[in-house]
């Protein structure tokens, strides 16, 4: 009972948090707007990339079929989106937090900090993403006349969330690790780079390298995996869905607590 | 010498018009007429220190900048050294400086010696000259031990020396100085004050500050001119405006003065 | 020619600070590349001998090009540095120095990116090294390649300026110098070879300047080109440069005659 009531009030919290930032939105109209355009402009681009490459002739991208590729982008769209909307702002800030000791007036207050610290600002522009990336999944699936199950569709949905979740971790870490020793940009560089690689179909790789994009830098387990238990053209399509479901998950669990743990170490040995 | 001459400064200002229409407001603005200057006069001879003073917005800092070439008036004139500052000459601009106390002209992350490499070049000195001027220059200062340390790193006291240094290395015979002493603590006041007395002293450059720290202005000028609302309202001697007045804390003096207008 | 002495000399102390940035930004820079390698390989395992007319070796030696032309073309903080003193008033102080204000701002560009350039050559060597069997070389071309190199240089400088000069109409530029740059990256050609657009499209990107700052150079250097077109090419460039530079000197001239009008 008690534990219910407390995420009902954590509820209550964020949906004050998105009420606040969806007022500072509507003041910037117009920058909302070209924050907007401007992200689909980027996504456009990536998609245009293979839209002529298919054009060429080619039939397909180490076993990738036009649409299966479209259906990957879509979901690059949506994972970045929802990533972008709900966690990017809010960790990149955290350094010049800590180090203008604003966290102490957060620390002070009873609720998680964590919580306050990942979730405090919501942006729209980014966040509108998602819708664009869904409907450019529908239709790419319909145009690809590629057939899902409804427990397809529910892999997809819990895979997405834990390709959220990891980006959110690994760039916690990240954020963490610079607290103590490197200038952020940099390490924010870095970590698109390498996100990046996880963007294209993951059959392109040596095996080798694909073991470490899964296991050390779980690009593929971001971008990749979602994708691969909707369209992946696998016979037993079935047994590796769920395979990859749990494999997803173990990672995921591994790479949130981590990043927790390793933040809440940090912080102590930051006030000590 | 430095003469103003019925000078006028009118600034057109687009009206923010309320948020209720954006197509409207994106595409139609309202303009107002808003009069900066409004007939000023007077003149200032060589190698004198003048102060001027005023509120915020009275029109100091348009005059200062249209004295130095930066704006152009609407009427009127001004003639410095005998050159029309906004035709931008470079005989003018050879003779001329400004600091402006809240807005540095040093690169940020390297030292204060390569900026003033580069400022000097730009005034056609040789490196020679240049490296002899920073030395006098920061001997004077007392930042000799400064100059190889990243701006950024300075205090506000000392970067306020080094922006000195940087427009004094061509020794400009007329000088400019907008808040000098802004955000300083008083003993680095002091210091910049002690400073720009010898300097006036020892080059007889024609000097002219705009401060809201009265402490500069009596210590430095002997002679203030008072602008409010874009008009004089008194042009002449410290000592004199000290004479007919009851107040003997200049600050209170001139703080009458203004109120006084405020009032009318 | 002093002046650029001494601009290089304060670009190098400024570069000296940040290099271990620039170096890990370089090095991270060729991930991308590596990336490419592996994609492109699954894409001509196809068959296809040729696409858009670059066989494979050509089609990865292509995105290196791109790579380090756009690292070293990049004109963005120029231009947000541009805007920010706009915005900032630091203008002024450029406008009362007695050389012109594009003049020495390209100086100081040109020695910054000569720096960088010098800097990063023999990691980017070192980098073809390790990837030679991916590379494509031919000597011949590389003459025509870096005298279009050399236009695109000052036209993505010029098309740099105008965007900051632009600050002074428009307040907010990042947005604009976002989107700008995403449709850039595309009709530039760094996501993809220009050649494998259908032929009208391609034909239509020949009326903006951004196929001129980044695709025509490298494409040159492939050398699918005839020596005719190559000229055509160049000269169109070189059109460009002439047609920007005069709007730049008509913008700046406009710039500041508002600045002197308005003042800030």
């Amino acid at each position: 009972m008690v534990h219910r009531g407390r995420s009902v009030r954590y509820l209550k919290l964020y949906l004050n948090f998105v009420k606040n930032c969806f007022r500072r939105e509507t003041i910037y109209r117009f920058n909302f707007f070209v924050n907007m355009f401007t992200v689909v402009m980027g996504y456009a681009s990536h998609i245009l990339f293979y839209y002529f490459v298919y054009d060429t002739g080619i039939e397909q991208i180490s076993g990738w079929d036009r649409y299966q590729i479209y259906c990957l982008l879509a979901t690059v769209w949506i994972v970045d989106s929802i990533f972008g909307g709900v966690f990017f702002f809010n960790l990149i800030k955290i350094p010049s937090k800590v180090k203008n000791y604003e966290l102490d007036g957060l620390l002070t207050k009873p609720v998680n900090s964590v919580f306050m610290l990942s979730l405090r600002q919501f942006n729209f522009g980014l966040f509108s993403g998602t819708f664009f990336g869904a409907a450019f999944l529908i239709y790419s699936l319909w145009r690809g006349n590629i057939r899902v199950s409804a427990f397809g569709i529910l892999c997809y949905l819990i895979l997405v969330m834990c390709a959220v979740i990891l980006l959110f971790s690994i760039l916690f870490i990240m954020v963490t690790f610079s607290l103590r020793f490197v200038r952020i940009q940099g390490l924010i560089g870095m970590y698109w780079t390498f996100m990046d690689i996880g963007k294209n179909p993951h059959s392109i790789y040596p095996m080798a390298l694909k073991y470490g994009l899964v296991f050390i830098i779980p690009a593929i387990v971001v971008y990749n995996f979602p994708v691969q238990v909707l369209v992946g053209n696998h016979y037993l399509r079935y047994l590796n869905s769920v395979s990859t479901l749990i494999l997803a998950i173990a990672i995921t669990a591994v790479f949130l607590t981590g990043s927790v743990f390793y933040f809440r170490k940090s912080l102590r040995y930051y006030y000590d | 010498m430095i003469s103003v001459n019925r000078l006028c400064k009118t600034y057109k200002v687009r009206q923010q018009t309320s948020s209720k229409n954006i197509l409207k407001s994106l595409f139609q603005s309202e303009y107002r007429y808003v009069k900066a200057v409004q007939d000023i006069s007077f003149e200032i001879e060589q190698g004198e220190m003048a102060g001027l003073i005023g509120l915020n917005g009275a029109g100091k800092t348009t005059t200062l900048k249209m004295m130095a070439g930066l704006i152009h008036p609407s009427e009127g004139t001004v003639t410095v050294n005998g050159f029309i500052p906004h035709e931008l000459k470079k005989e003018f601009l050879k003779k001329i400086g400004l600091v402006m106390g809240n807005k540095s002209q040093l690169w940020w992350d390297i030292s204060a010696y390569d900026s003033f490499e580069l400022e000097g070049q730009i005034y056609g000195l040789t490196l020679k000259q240049i490296k002899e001027k920073i030395v006098d220059l920061a001997d004077l200062l007392d930042v000799k031990e400064l100059l190889g340390i990243p701006v950024r790193k300075l205090s506000l006291g000392e970067r306020m020396k080094m922006e000195l240094i940087l427009v004094l290395l061509h020794e400009p015979s007329v000088l400019f100085l907008d808040e000098p002493t802004i955000g300083l603590d008083i003993i680095s006041q002091k210091k910049l004050r002690d400073f720009v007395k010898r300097y006036n002293y020892e080059k007889k450059s024609t000097t002219i500050i705009t401060s809201h720290n009265m402490k500069d202005v009596e210590e430095l000028c002997k002679r203030i001119i008072v602008i409010d609302h874009g008009t004089v309202i008194y042009d002449g001697l410290i000592e004199d405006l000290k004479k007919y007045s009851k107040e003997s804390d200049f600050e209170e003096i001139v703080a009458k003065l203004l109120q006084g207008t405020q009032g009318q | 020619m002093r002046i650029q002495k001494a601009a290089f000399k304060l670009k190098l102390s400024e570069f000296t600070i940040y290099r271990s940035n620039v170096f890990l930004n370089f090095f991270f820079g060729c991930v991308p590349l590596l990336v490419y390698i592996f994609l492109w390989k699954a894409i001509y395992g196809n068959g296809l001998e040729r696409i858009g007319g670059y066989s494979y070796k050509q089609m990865i030696t292509y995105y290196v090009l791109i790579f380090l032309c756009s690292e070293v073309l990049d004109a963005r903080d120029n231009t947000v540095k541009m805007s920010e003193m706009i915005q900032g008033g630091q203008i002024h102080n450029y406008l009362l120095k007695p050389v012109g204000f594009l003049s020495l701002n390209y100086r100081l560009y040109q020695a910054e990116k000569m720096i960088y350039l010098l800097n990063i050559g023999i990691p980017f060597l070192a980098f073809c090294l390790a990837i030679h069997k991916f590379i494509y070389w031919k000597a011949y071309n590389l003459l025509f390649f870096v005298i279009s190199f050399c236009l695109a240089f000052v036209l993505k400088y010029m098309i740099g300026c105008i965007l900051g000069l632009i600050t002074t109409w428009v307040e907010e530029i990042t947005g604009l110098l976002d989107l700008l740059n995403n449709v850039e990256k595309f009709l530039s050609g760094s996501l993809i070879p220009l050649t494998l657009l259908p032929s009208g499209l391609n034909m239509a990107l020949s009326f903006f300047p951004f196929k001129y700052t980044l695709f025509v150079p490298v494409d040159i250097y492939m050398g699918n080109m005839k020596s005719q077109d190559m000229g055509i090419s160049i000269g169109i460039q070189a059109v460009w440069c002439i047609v920007l530079g005069l709007v730049l000197i008509i913008l700046k001239n406009e710039a500041f005659k508002k600045y002197s009008g308005y003042g800030s």
